[in-house]
């Protein structure tokens, strides 16, 4: 049958994999210039993260809660070790999740498409914001974390649970929240990193920071690339021959530039672009044949942001423009797609006593989608107001309660609360211990593509919906150079209307309907410690692990409904690392293990569980205003053959070594050792 | 990728009123057909998921009412390929044409035990065999609703040497595929042609234009061709050609407002069609006046068959996620039962 081939395809194909120019790293010195505000908090934030001291950070970087934290009492957000990829400029988010999340990672190939899952939903239930906008491509209503090279000053959040009052549509299992904080500290700082590894492996990295307290620009340039021609068992064909990996290629430049200006005391106003240009090969599964699939890719994102103090509260407005260009084509087809998305939000917060909070909001998006399998160019427009009180009746007490009511054309989507709350139990000695609980509902808006394909796509289509049920512990521990953070966290949570495409009732093609019904529950451990010993030595670690149990219902061979492990969901996951210091040396590790994952639905077949071990080694010169840092890296250090997803094949052992090299101006603080 | 070492114990049973009991389909099953475990019986082709290569054949066993769901897999052990789109049976050899691996496997027919592949295939559909020796292979090639802007093609197949000896352009998707009397009929389906051509000289010498988007063939008791077409701008028809009077066309119409060609076959007896149309199947005797107004069965098979020895309806039904089933029904449309097969059944082929 070639019209539900066709559309599977074309809806779940562009997930798909792809790219290879291949260009030799420039090593071209872009300024950017990084600031970053210390914003006030009317509020403590009830997350503290800690984060080792870094020997790049010449100058002093304070980071405040991004604006959600006050308003996600009880619900557990966790922001990502920030040094990670202040070594490595340009790193995909996939590897930074990978490495310190317990989200399961699903990549097609080494630089293919990757996305993630939270609790047990799938990649379409994770949203991912970028400064407050939804960056996910509309069409498919999932972002590719390969597509994903975070700017320098990016900061990673990831919310665990449904959220759809705090981010909206698609937070249905949680949420990827990405920041660039403004600060307008004075500093300058210029740095330049070039990478070079295994398989073709190459990053040239730049970026510069500049603030007069005034004016504060960031710029960063990653332009990184692979050849991917690593050898792999090919377990599809007769005998298991080693094969040489085709198709598989990459090339991916970024630009991404801030500008904030402090208009006067009680204003400022921020405009940030990101633009992320990739051309892929599409690294074809073992036993398929090579169909020389590539994907383009064009993602340029504008944001404006002004915000002023007025009447007595906070008023914050955004606009934003994001064109996704999205081209894929094989010996066969050739896909194009362009969806151009227009965003505003306005925003007041406001103090309405000393211990209560009020923030209210609108926002609007407009999608202008021009893609072939539509037979036109489809306008969507959507809207949505919210309300977030942030509540502490007593000191160790917090309430947060957030509504959002969402509008779309054509249909709207219920009404989504959230209650949580955080309750400090106990605090003596250096130990904090908080209780904490949420309750969230959250929904998702069906894609451009299940609306509007042709044939298939329904306008009628339900808006999944979610339920998230929470309770857990926070343990916080500081004494002298000792400090560490754990939390504990159990859940529930279950999905309605999941959509699915399947073959349709009325003709020979494929489409959308609300299927499944899943319902999951699990537990989440975190807990990061960090250690100073004297001047020499010091020491960090971290784990991350995650239980999750996310199921349907589905027919076995007599027809008896059974509770089916959805596929591609582990019930395990651990990562695990560590880094030691000793004066300008440091030594870090980490290791994942990801437990076996069904391929499918029935649970008939499955991927064995794994376990992947990365080391680095890093040494660091100074001379005068100059550092030079040097980086060798193993990646898959036991050579460990695995797939993420079937029958895609990933890299062995490989190597990276990478040299930096950054210049700051002298400041009046005596950051380093 | 591994396969539940306890899936070949269980038991796969019918849900309707007869049982099929499965058995260990391993060499050593103890059955009294000495060429091997798969000799005589029913044949599901698993499409299986999308970009994975875990298409499967499923059989089913008339005289011991066993199913094994994975036999590939389980005689092989390795994955039979991505999209399974059709098996042949030419000889004492199975063809299973593999659209998206872009190849042919070929096994022994009885034991299912992997003698073969014809590489060199650009999105191999359908077969038909003139000899043991020679067949034809349908080609999409490329997808022309996503901007492939070549032709289909037909390929010919040496059979003794597992080769492609000539490749011959038709129009675009090229699905099913029919030989009578030295001339093979092959149906455009994305065009509103039949491409014939002469299997001595293997050039196309002449087309004939039946309707919007042909798909698929079959011949009757009276030597006529059966076409069904129909794709989504108007009603399909059932299209008969004569082609002992120089290829004359006959139309029988479905009703206006419908859409959506699926499968057409025949019975044993050669004298009733039976074909999926707009997500319902229906039976016409090849003696009809007209096609016919309601449907046999209202349901959407994503694969259709019926078995010739016995005239029983089979139905592939199922998602892209999660197995499928194969149902199936007497020839008067009443259910008779259902077994759970592998991922997306969208064929049935009868030995």
């Amino acid at each position: 049958m070639v019209a539900p081939r066709g559309l599977a395809f074309s809806c779940i194909s562009f997930v798909g994999v792809s790219s290879a120019l291949k260009a030799e790293g420039m090593f071209r010195c872009l300024f950017l210039f990084a600031w970053v505000l210390v914003s006030t908090e009317f509020l403590a934030p009830p997350e503290s993260y800690a984060q080792l001291q870094d020997t790049v950070q010449l100058a002093p970087v304070t980071v405040s809660g991004h604006r959600y934290t006050k308003y996600a009492a009880g619900a557990r957000v966790q922001t990502v070790d920030s040094l990670l990829l202040q070594r490595r400029p340009g790193i995909t988010l996939a590897d930074v999740l990978q490495q310190r999340s317990p989200l399961y990672l699903k990549s097609y190939g080494n630089g293919m498409t990757a996305t993630v899952a939270f609790r047990g939903t799938s990649s379409s239930h994770t949203a991912v914001l970028w400064n407050g906008f939804n960056i996910a491509l509309p069409t498919l209503g999932l972002s590719d974390f390969a597509l994903l090279p975070p700017p320098i000053n990016t900061q990673v959040s990831l919310q665990h649970g449904p959220s759809g009052a705090l981010h909206g549509s698609g937070a249905v299992g949680g949420a990827v929240l990405l920041e660039n904080p403004v600060s307008f500290a004075p500093q300058q700082q210029v740095q330049g990193q070039q990478e070079i590894g295994s398989f073709g492996q190459r990053r040239t990295a730049a970026a510069g920071s500049f603030s007069n307290g005034r004016l504060a620009l960031t710029s960063s340039f990653t332009r990184t690339s692979a050849d991917n021609d690593f050898r792999f068992e090919n377990t599809t064909a007769f005998g298991s021959p080693r094969e040489t990996q085709q198709n598989a290629a990459f090339d991916q430049t970024s630009l991404a530039q801030e500008v904030h200006y402090q208009l006067s005391p009680a204003q400022r106003l921020s405009v940030r672009g990101w633009y992320v240009k990739t051309h892929r090969q599409i690294q074809p599964s073992m036993g398929s044949a090579n169909t020389h699939a590539q994907q383009d890719d064009e993602n340029l994102r504008l944001m404006g942001e002004w915000q002023g103090q007025l009447a007595g509260g906070t008023t914050t407005v955004r606009a934003a423009y994001f064109k996704d260009r999205l081209d894929y084509q094989d010996d066969g087809s050739l896909s194009l797609s362009t969806v151009n998305t227009y965003q505003t939000q306005v925003e007041h917060e406001r103090t309405l006593l000393p211990n209560l909070l009020l923030q209210v909001g609108a926002e609007g998006q407009l999608f202008k989608a021009n893609v072939g399998g539509y037979g036109g160019k489809v306008d969507e427009q959507r809207f949505s107001t919210y309300g977030w009180l942030r509540y502490d009746p007593l000191p160790k007490l917090q309430l947060s309660l957030n509504v959002r009511q969402a509008w779309v054309q054509g249909f709207n989507p219920p009404l989504t609360p959230t209650l949580g709350a955080n309750v400090r139990i106990l605090e003596q000695n250096g130990n904090t211990l908080t209780a904490k609980a949420n309750v969230s509902r959250s929904y998702r808006v069906p894609t451009l593509n299940d609306r509007y394909w042709r044939p298939g796509g329904n306008q009628a289509l339900k808006p999944e919906s979610s339920w998230g049920y929470e309770g857990g512990l926070e343990h916080q521990y500081k004494k002298g150079q000792f400090s560490g953070t754990s939390e504990l966290t159990v859940y529930a949570v279950q999905v309605k209307d999941w959509i699915q495409w399947q073959p349709s009732s009325t003709g020979n093609y494929s489409e959308p309907v609300n299927l499944q019904h899943v319902r999951g529950h699990g537990a989440e451990m975190d807990s990061r410690w960090q250690i100073a010993l004297e001047r020499d030595w010091s020491f960090a670690g971290g784990l991350a692990y995650a239980y999750t149990i996310s199921q349907q219902k589905l027919p076995d061979a007599r027809a008896q409904l059974q509770e089916r492990q959805l596929f591609y969901v582990p019930k395990h996951k651990a990562a695990l690392w560590a880094e030691a210091r000793y004066r300008t040396w440091w030594l870090t590790g980490d290791a994942t293990f990801t437990g076996r994952r069904f391929t499918d639905n029935d649970n008939n077949n499955w991927l064995p569980g794994y376990a992947l071990v990365n080391a680095s080694l890093g040494k660091t010169f100074r001379w005068n205003s100059f550092e030079t840092q040097i980086l060798a890296q193993v990646q898959n250090l036991s050579n460990t053959v695995y797939q993420t997803m079937a029958y895609r094949a990933m890299p062995p052992r490989n190597f990276r070594l990478a040299v930096s090299l950054t210049w700051a101006k002298p400041q009046n603080t005596s950051a380093h050792p | 990728m591994k396969v539940s070492p306890f899936k070949k114990y269980l038991l796969y049973v019918l849900l309707g009123s007869s049982t099929i009991f499965a058995t260990s389909c391993d060499s050593d099953n103890d059955e009294n057909t000495p060429k091997g475990a798969y000799e005589h019986g029913v044949f599901i082709t698993n499409e299986g998921t999308f970009t994975s290569p875990d298409a499967e054949i499923s059989f089913l066993s008339r005289d011991t009412k066993t199913l094994t769901p994975d036999v590939f897999q389980q005689v092989n052990n390795r994955p039979l390929g991505n999209a399974a789109q059709s098996t042949t049976f030419i000889g004492d050899r199975a063809y299973i044409a593999v659209n998206a691996s872009e190849k042919i496997e070929v096994v022994n027919a009885s034991t299912f035990a992997s003698v073969g592949v014809i590489n060199g295939l650009k999105i191999p559909r359908y077969m038909a065999a003139l000899s043991n020796n020679k067949a034809y292979v349908t080609e999409y090639v490329g997808y022309d609703f996503f901007g492939y802007t070549g032709t289909g093609r037909v390929s010919v197949l040496d059979l003794t040497t597992n080769t492609v000896t000539k490749t011959i352009n038709v129009g675009l998707l090229p699905e099913g595929l029919l030989i009578y009397n030295g001339k093979l009929y092959v149906a455009n389906s994305s065009e509103n042609t039949i491409s014939v051509i002469n299997t001595a000289t293997e050039v196309v010498e002449s087309t004939i234009t039946v309707g919007e988007s042909p798909k698929h063939l079959v011949l009757d008791a009276n030597n006529k061709i059966w076409v069904l077409r129909g794709g989504y701008s108007s009603p399909g028809a059932l299209v008969k050609i004569d082609p002992a009077n120089n290829n004359a066309l006959t139309s029988y119409d479905f009703a206006a407002g419908t859409s959506g060609a699926g499968f057409l076959t025949i019975n044993g007896a050669k004298n009733t069609l039976y074909y999926s149309y707009g997500g319902k199947v229906y039976a016409m005797s090849t003696t009809a006046t007209s096609a016919p107004g309601t449907a046999l069965i209202n349901r959407s098979p994503y694969g259709l068959g019926v078995d010739p020895e016995t005239n029983i309806l089979y139905l592939g039904i199922g998602g892209f996620t999660s197995n499928g089933w194969a149902v199936r029904y007497q020839p008067s449309g009443t259910v008779i039962d259902s077994f759970q097969v592998r991922i997306a059944p969208n064929g049935f082929t009868f030995r």
